[in-house]
């Protein structure tokens, strides 16, 4: 179980970071989201959130900082919070997560939040090591579990957008 | 060591959960093609999913 709660932190800082680039190159669906649930947002605001966010993302990924890590904690349940407002909005086409790619929110995107959160909370108490942390110690190994980490979140956007839950 | 074993894991994990996404994905697929029985003969009832053409088209065939 430690294994497990020594990827996540990575695997969730590397979401971040491509959650927020894509959301600094497209915001409207992210503002149309947050519009929708009663909040004023423009697209500087979110785009200077979205930067925030993928820079938390970088710091998680080189420093094993507790402070850094909860603020990843508490954006992921900044996220769930949020969206289950938005489950709850008939206005909400897109949660704007993923810039244009994002999907109405789902049960299963705030429970795989959550879940995120309470392993990288997990992670600070097991004081797990960071990616550059890695790479410095062992190169090869560092680079595989870059890979590993970035296969990862790659796929985890196809759970986070999977239809499935919507159709059935 | 632990963080490489602990990253094919949760792409294990990851993997799995899409597979069977595929799965319900696929179970909905054969039931909705299900639906697409053939129409009875003299029956007038439309089939399901396929919108009646439109009548220049008819016409053609």
């Amino acid at each position: 179980m430690a294994s497990f709660f020594a990827a996540l932190p990575i695997v969730a800082a590397l979401l971040l970071i491509g959650a927020g680039i894509a959301k600094v190159f497209s915001p409207s669906s992210a503002v149309d989201g947050l519009v929708a649930v009663g909040l004023s947002a423009k697209s500087w605001m979110v785009r200077l959130g979205a930067l925030l966010e993928a820079l938390l993302g970088a710091l998680n990924l080189w420093t094993a900082s507790p402070i850094a890590r909860v603020f990843m904690v508490l954006s992921y349940l900044a996220f769930a919070a949020y969206l289950n407002v938005a489950r709850t909005s008939p206005q909400v086409k897109s949660c704007g997560c993923f810039g244009e790619r994002g999907s109405p929110p789902t049960l299963r995107q705030i429970v795989v939040d959550l879940l995120v959160a309470f392993g990288v909370a997990a992670s600070i108490a097991t004081h797990s090591p960071t990616l550059s942390h890695l790479l410095s110690e062992d190169v090869t190994q560092g680079v595989a579990v870059l890979c590993l980490c970035a296969l990862s979140a790659w796929l985890m956007t196809f759970v986070l957008d999977s239809p499935i839950e919507r159709t059935s | 060591m632990t963080a490489l074993a602990g990253a094919l894991a949760l792409a294990t994990l990851i993997v799995a959960t899409l597979a069977v996404d595929v799965a319900r994905a696929h179970g909905q697929l054969v039931r909705s093609l299900e639906t697409l029985d053939p129409q009875p003969e003299g029956s007038t009832t439309p089939l399901p999913l396929i919108k009646k053409p439109p009548p220049d088209e008819t016409s053609s065939i």
